[in-house]
């Protein structure tokens, strides 16, 4: 275990800068944080950015490849520039918090499985070493401990710091992580953790992990969810009612994963371009035939609680949730999602 | 999960308004008049309460009223079958008045029970007051004042402080249709001279047009495309947006600044004569972007060529369904 200052930590991402990482940590965008590229200025860590880690890997919009069919009958297709020209120098990611790293392990399930890699996801998350801060004060819509993770918790991490007192002890979770500070750090930023500052450590980590946010009944609901009738409870009825239909809580999601691909083309050359996509739109589902299978905000809402909850259960054996609360303190209607999963889980059906 | 108790706020006004609202929603419900009645109850963290839809009159208990009840519930009404009993403040019966006038709700099928309104909180207000990062645990409203704890602090605000800044500049605080108006009048706050409330636009207005560009977008870039603003804002009903159209395809959802400018600019041109200010868009969206400068322009420029204020008047004539002679149209030519 080592230890630094924090007020060493701006010559901490010098030092990455000076090792040709592209330092990646939280930056304010308006009355908004966001990840985004740091160094030269001071570094402020929030409690949890508004916009999740998942966009340095699965962005808003990217170009999977362009095609020129000027000149051929046939087009001809360019997926290498599209790849050099973004994720190529080796990043670190620093600043994020447990949830966030947590998501993007349940997110390899779906770009980087055994059965489908997803070239443009994978190759960012080779190159990215993740080092995350340790929750110190989780938030009143943080339910973390609720869906298995924790303020504390290393799932996703390459590297972990814990806040004691005016300085971070760093432990090195992964291959990874160790390697990059072996490579990186000199010893004038990093020192060896004394046997106090650990159990200072395990001492804040025992006050941090109380079980205030582990309280809702995630496995009761998910259990009723993926019973046979739970698609047609009449519960549903209810807690669809105020949803608005926006996708701030899917966006903000650091696991919501859908996406749509469409070809933007001027002339004879064009880009194919994959974009997040909200099952919350009417346009997710809309058939050519003008056909909708989701035809209400019902059936929309129920998709998500049912894909969070149980489909991906079913796929992937954990459900496609951390409980950062992004989308419980930014719903523009508070239609909190804990307060839907305990309504499940006091369901009795036959 | 603290949150602040609608009904520990003793007998000064927004007790009285809460207990209004409980018992003509009970009432409503009772005599048949209503199917269901939209009011807040509490939300489920410190400065949210969160709309409820009540359908029997045992419920009505559920109903709060203080000044977090931030939403603008008439967003329910144009797709709700039978009659519906539904709480507004100022501003949100002149987006139903507006509803009415555009054949989307029916005078007939809703109950109105109008609040005198003192102004809403608006939490990225109090959020900045208190200094980033510190986390509320609990949050009790007064008429006058705001009281927050939280890890280690308890600090008391003036509500005039943290105001959301449509109602600070609000010029109808008093419902001007209602079928019960709960408490009374001088439960309200003053409404303000409209100029007030242009003097924002009207001062960016005298920037340079670069400068006015550069603004928005740099505003207009972090916008996620989530459509929260048009999802809240109440006369924002098409069945189908422009946005959403597959053929034509109007904008892309790639690196387009100006497919996001397209959508603001078409959301606030489709709004003009109508927006009554309440706020809704600014507040729904997730990175802050201050909508309200252009949907204020437009409310302004209502006035100023036409002397329109919208949703006012009930027996009238939507703004851009009138034409008159002597209309300005140098603006257009």
């Amino acid at each position: 275990m080592l230890k630094m200052a924090k007020t060493d930590l701006d010559a901490f991402v010098d030092a990455l800068v000076k090792a040709s990482y592209v330092v990646l940590g939280p930056i304010q965008e308006g009355e908004a944080t966001k990840f985004g590229v740091v160094g030269g200025e001071e570094i402020k860590i929030p409690r949890l950015t508004t916009r999740p880690l998942k966009e340095l890997f699965f962005p808003q919009d990217e170009s999977l490849l362009s095609f020129d069919r000027s000149g051929t009958p046939d087009a001809s297709v360019d997926t290498s520039g599209v790849l050099a020209s973004d994720g190529i120098s080796p990043r670190v990611a620093l600043g994020v918090r447990p949830c966030d790293a947590r998501a993007l392990v349940l997110l390899d399930n779906v770009f980087a499985s055994d059965d489908y890699r997803d070239p443009y996801y994978t190759l960012r998350r080779e190159k990215t070493v993740i080092i995350t801060f340790a929750c110190p004060l989780p938030g009143v819509a943080c339910f973390c401990e609720s869906t298995g993770g924790g303020p504390y918790d290393e799932t996703g991490s390459d590297i972990l710091f814990v806040e004691v007192a005016g300085s971070y002890l760093v432990k090195a979770v992964s291959e990874k992580g160790k390697g990059l500070l072996q490579e990186v750090f000199p010893p004038c930023i990093l020192h060896e953790a004394d046997d106090e500052d650990i159990q200072a450590a395990a001492e804040a980590r025992a006050r941090g992990e109380l079980p205030a946010n582990a309280g809702v009944p995630i496995e009761a609901a998910a259990a009723i969810l993926g019973h046979v009738d739970a698609f047609g409870d009449s519960a549903w009825e209810e807690v669809y009612k105020k949803c608005l239909g926006c996708a701030v809580c899917t966006y903000l999601c650091p696991t919501c994963h859908c996406f749509d691909i469409g070809d933007e083309v001027t002339g004879a050359s064009g880009e194919r371009i994959r974009n997040w996509d909200s099952c919350m739109f009417p346009l997710f589902t809309l058939h050519a035939s003008g056909h909708n299978p989701r035809p209400s905000r019902k059936e929309r809402f129920r998709q998500r609680v049912m894909h969070k909850f149980n489909y991906f259960v079913e796929n992937n054996d954990c459900m496609a949730c951390v409980g950062c609360g992004r989308c419980v303190e930014n719903c523009p209607v508070n239609l909190d999602i804990r307060q839907v999963l305990t309504t499940f889980a006091r369901r009795e059906l036959a | 999960m603290n949150k602040m108790a609608g009904s520990s706020m003793g007998e000064d006004t927004i007790g009285a308004i809460q207990e209004g609202i409980r018992n003509s929603a009970a009432r409503m419900l009772e005599s048949g008049e209503i199917d269901v009645f939209i009011g807040y109850e509490d939300g489920t963290l410190p400065l949210r309460t969160t709309p409820v839809f009540i359908t029997c009159p045992e419920d009505a208990e559920r109903l709060v009223w203080s000044p977090i009840c931030e939403n603008s519930l008439t967003c329910y009404l144009p797709k709700f079958q039978g009659t519906v009993g539904v709480v507004v403040k100022g501003c949100d019966v002149r987006t139903l008045v507006n509803l009415i006038l555009e054949n989307q709700v029916s005078r007939d099928k809703v109950k109105i029970v109008g609040v005198p309104c003192k102004g809403i909180i608006d939490r990225d207000r109090v959020g900045k007051a208190l200094g980033t990062d510190r986390i509320i645990r609990s949050a009790k409203a007064t008429r006058r004042s705001l009281m927050l704890e939280g890890d280690g602090f308890e600090v008391e605000m003036e509500i005039q402080d943290v105001l959301a800044p449509s109602c600070e500049v609000c010029r109808y605080p008093v419902p001007v249709l209602f079928d019960v108006l709960v408490g009374n009048e001088s439960m309200a706050r003053d409404g303000k001279d409209p100029e007030a409330g242009y003097l924002e636009v009207a001062q960016f207005a005298e920037l340079e047009p670069d400068a006015r560009f550069s603004f928005f977008a740099q505003e207009i870039e972090r916008c996620i495309q989530c459509y929260a603003c048009r999802q809240a804002c109440p006369l924002c009903y098409c069945p189908e947006c422009f946005v959403d159209r597959q053929s034509p395809k109007w904008i892309s959802r790639w690196r387009g600044l100006s497919d996001k400018i397209l959508f603001h600019l078409g959301r606030v041109l489709h709004v003009a004569g109508r927006c009554v200010d309440c706020g809704a868009c600014r507040r729904a969206c997730p990175v802050g972007i201050d909508l309200r400068l252009l949907t204020k322009n437009m409310e302004k420029a209502a006035k100023d060529l036409f002397d329109y204020e919208s949703g006012l008047d009930i027996g009238g004539v939507p703004l851009l369904a009138t034409y008159r002679r002597e209309d300005p149209d140098d603006f257009i030519l």
